[in-house]
């Protein structure tokens, strides 16, 4: 094989000389290798990337986020009332509503589309944002009309003593 | 199909399971669904390892 190179070195012929550069079965070789690396090198961040997301989601649980607060008596709120509260944080608005079938039903107060708080119509019996018209069912927290496209989020509640209490809240539901 | 083009192929699985699991990741962080956060990193932890193994394997049989 040196042989044969050294010939083509002495040969001054550029025909050749271009032969001899093309030796095309190394090239795909390595192309294919480069590729297979970077493809590797991809999955290997790819995967590892998702790392972070578990540790915040970890952090964020060992902050007790999730939290039993009490809300208010349930002979405080007749049905068909609606009252606003703070969950899980003091900052954060919710709106309770006791609906005309005698439920208590708790969303966060932000609407899902530019995070105006909704109110609760009571002859409708549907959850209103004023600002664009949107619309919630007071039952699943979805949104009926307007420009809102996901759900409010649920609070979910638990009735004990004659007491509503916050206990945990789902941001995506139903 | 030999051992090495199984692993070289196997890459591009492992690669589409890591897209999906990082997408399941973030949608489940900013949905707050703790499941879906740890399942997918999960997922993504044990195909990356898997994605490993199957590179050395093609390396190891190349040339
Ligand atoms: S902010 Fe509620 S509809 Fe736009």
């Amino acid at each position: 094989m040196s042989e044969e190179k050294k010939n083509h070195h002495e040969d001054d012929t550029d025909m050749i000389k271009l032969i001899d550069n093309l030796n095309r079965k190394d090239d795909v070789h390595l192309n294919r290798r480069a590729f297979l690396k970077a493809s590797f090198g991809a999955t290997v961040a790819i995967g590892l990337a998702t790392t972070p997301f578990g540790i915040f989601t970890f952090l964020r649980d060992e902050n007790g986020e999730v939290k039993r607060v009490e809300v208010t008596d349930v002979n405080d709120l007749a049905i068909g009332e609606s009252r606003n509260f703070n969950y899980p944080t003091k900052t954060e608005p919710a709106i309770l509503v006791r609906t005309p079938e005698d439920k208590f039903v708790a969303y966060n107060n932000k609407c899902t589309h530019l995070q105006c708080p909704v109110f609760y119509e009571h002859k409708e019996n549907v959850l209103l944002c004023p600002c664009h018209k949107g619309y919630f069912n007071v039952d699943s927290g979805q949104p009926m009309a307007g420009p809102p496209q996901r759900e409010l989020p649920k609070i979910l509640l638990e009735i004990k003593d004659g007491k509503v209490f916050a206990v945990g809240r789902e941001v995506r539901h139903g | 199909m030999d051992k090495k083009r199984i692993a070289f192929l196997s890459i591009f699985l492992f690669l589409a399971v890591n897209v999906v699991a990082l997408s399941n990741a973030i949608e489940g962080y900013y949905g707050q669904e703790d499941e879906r956060v740890y399942g997918a990193v999960i997922v993504a932890l044990i195909s990356t390892g898997l994605a490993t193994t199957a590179f050395f394997i093609w390396k190891g049989t190349t040339k």
